[in-house]
């Protein structure tokens, strides 16, 4: 085979999505190199688990040969490719991310296969020309410094910190690593609202509308905490890492100036405050053998919502089995940030012979797996039961809680709306604010989540709809750019990974 | 390297194209542009210029922001009016920060002129040659 025939083979392949036969281009320790990816490929086996990554990240693809120079076992290729980002929801004006850009291409061949394939072209027309720039209205977690050397583009507000949300690949990338790799995500916007105390077990069951009578130190819980109307505030992961001393690892709702409040002037006898605790999450297949170089604990014998305090690298830490990816997983919370950056750099360097990536939460995987909420807010309108159909709703048990007797009023009257699951027809563009949807009649609802899974292929969505709108039914969802069909499923969309 | 005679012409119109460029020197790149030449330059706005007078306002504006240019370049491959190197490029800003970048460059020939010179690099994150937008 020339140069020029192994490459055009490897565009064909390329555009076929066929990454084996891209990796049978090669020789066993070919290489390839290319200006987007973070470092060379080598092997067959690498090649082909990257080479699937990268040519399954986008769609209608093309390639054109435009210039095509070999001497030997050498070939110079000028080209085009051109292809559309998978899974990003598109631009405002309803067009595709896409990836176009000229290349060119040198191919070193060795015994009729590809020794070394090296791309080059510029990167900026698929990616922001800057990171976005920030306002120091909100706080930055004290990991900010490592969110920009990595890339981090796009960054959210929650909890009043910024979010570092999308980093510089394709979602496809990020999705990849979470299942088959080990992930890095700065959650140092989950605060802890402590609760200290003699009565701090007994405050948070009087907060959550979950019965927590029953947890030990060493346990968490995934509890909602509702308003005195039965409306949802916020659904914290509650850790228990000591005697007296609970942590409510919330979303993006000021709980902790409502526990303050609801405990300022009262006989609680705790103390409520928001402690320098910025988390990480790592998450992943490869989380276990990342951490277990750096922290002397025992996590492999943790069992999933549990919790225990060790170092990590050095530094106090509680660790938890729980995080936001519906797979496998940790979080590491530092009982200090004042280390925050070699904390970060540690759990990078252990991880680094698993390819760790730092990414954002990976929010097509979370809703695969229905892990998320109904992405509720302070006066929202929105009960309990609507979001959990009731199953974090303990309405009898004894002790009280704040909106224990609205919940029950309720219960009684008829929950009027229910949490489904959305297979969409087509594409839809990112869910900026919720769409309005109906069956055609007269019932509603509202979709709060919508995002493209990559297990399914298609887009999904999670809504909150009127009790006449059932499993099956078709509905009509109204979105920036149009009207789309969709059918109502049940959540999880998919079943956990081995 | 494919040594053809008829074929010389475009790989040494992109090694004087270099050498130029290594050099800073205006008055050497002058003679390889024609009216019509298309130059491509990720790191400039916009990144392909044409013609004489973008060019020439273009690499002027290069040569003021930038201190040395230095390529280290394989053997071009020629074939026809196109050649192709590949290799390393070399910058240092007159601002002090040095740059390294893995680059291709293309060159297509008309006679004696270049009617494109194309260099691949990736410029994602990395400041223009030029603040302003070339026109």
């Amino acid at each position: 085979m020339t140069p020029t025939q192994a490459f055009e083979a490897y565009c064909t392949a390329f555009v076929n999505g066929d990454h084996i036969a891209m990796a049978d281009l090669f020789t066993e320790d070919g290489v390839f190199e290319a200006s987007s990816i973070e470092k060379p490929l080598k092997g067959k086996e690498e090649l082909r688990s990257q080479l699937r990554i990268i040519a399954q990240s986008s769609k209608n693809i093309s390639t054109d040969i435009r210039v095509a120079i070999e001497s030997g076992s050498t070939g110079h290729f000028e080209g085009v490719y051109e292809a559309e980002i998978i899974g990003t929801g598109g631009k405002i004006d309803g067009s595709p991310h896409r990836i176009d850009f000229k290349f060119v291409a040198v191919v070193e061949m060795q015994d009729g296969k590809i020794a070394r394939l090296t791309e080059i072209y510029d990167t900026r027309p698929f990616h922001p020309e800057e990171r976005q720039r920030m306002w120091n209205i909100n706080r930055r977690t004290p990991y900010w410094n490592k969110t920009v050397d990595a890339k981090c583009k796009e960054w959210s507000v929650y909890n009043n910190m910024h979010f570092p949300m999308i980093y510089s690949r394709t979602p496809y990338e990020d999705y990849c690593a979470l299942l088959e790799g080990v992930t890095l995500w700065d959650v140092a916007l989950e605060r802890q609202t402590q609760l200290k105390g003699p009565d701090a077990h007994a405050f948070l069951d009087y907060l959550c509308c979950r019965d927590m009578s029953l947890m030990e130190v060493g346990d968490c819980r995934y509890a909602l905490v509702c308003d005195e109307n039965g409306m949802m505030m916020c659904d914290p992961v509650v850790l228990y890492p000591w005697k007296d001393t609970i942590w409510l690892s919330h979303g993006n709702t000021d709980l902790t100036l409502w526990a303050r409040g609801i405990v300022m002037g009262s006989t609680w006898n705790i103390e409520v405050s928001e402690p320098d605790v910025a988390p990480l999450q790592v998450q992943g297949p490869f989380a276990l053998k990342t951490l277990s170089k750096i922290c002397p604990a025992s996590l492999a014998k943790m069992k999933n919502y549990t919790c225990l305090v060790t170092q990590v690298a050095g530094q106090d830490c509680v660790v938890s089995r729980t995080g936001w990816s519906g797979g496998f997983g940790f979080e590491v919370y530092p009982l200090s940030s004042d280390r925050a950056s070699e904390l970060w750099d540690a759990i990078m360097e252990a991880g680094n012979e698993f390819g760790i990536k730092v990414t954002g939460p990976v929010i097509h995987r979370a809703i695969e797996r229905g892990v998320t909420d109904l992405n509720y807010y302070m006066n929202s309108d929105m009960n309990a039961f609507e979001d959990t159909g009731g199953k974090l709703v303990n309405i009898d048990k004894p002790a009280d809680f704040i909106g224990k007797q609205a919940l029950q009023n309720i219960d009684a009257s008829g929950v009027k709306r229910h949490s489904v699951g959305l297979l969409f027809e087509g594409d839809v563009p990112r869910l900026e604010w919720f769409w309005e949807m109906n069956d055609g009649n007269d019932c509603t609802g509202e979709v709060r989540w919508a995002i493209y899974s990559f297990e399914l292929g298609q887009y999904i969505g999670i809504a909150v709809v009127d009790n006449g709108i059932g499993i099956g039914d078709q509905v009509f969802v109204s979105h920036p750019n149009g009207v789309c069909r969709a059918e109502i499923t049940t959540i999880p969309f998919v079943k956990r990974s081995a | 390297m494919n040594t053809q005679s008829s074929d010389l012409q475009a790989s040494s119109a992109l090694l004087n194209y270099v050498a130029a460029l290594e050099n800073k020197d205006i008055k050497s790149v002058a003679p390889l542009i024609g009216h019509h030449t298309l130059v491509e330059i990720p790191f400039m706005r916009p990144n392909r210029l044409v013609g004489q007078p973008e060019i020439s306002k273009a690499h002027a504006d290069i040569f003021e922001a930038l201190d040395s240019i230095d390529f280290v370049l394989g053997t071009p491959l020629e074939k026809d009016r196109f050649a192709i190197a590949e290799g390393e490029l070399r910058v240092q800003r007159k601002s002090g920060e040095e740059y390294t970048h893995q680059i291709g460059i293309v060159a297509q020939t008309d006679g004696e002129i270049l009617t494109r010179i194309s260099l691949y690099a990736d410029a994602r994150d990395i400041r223009m040659w030029s603040d302003r937008t070339i026109l």
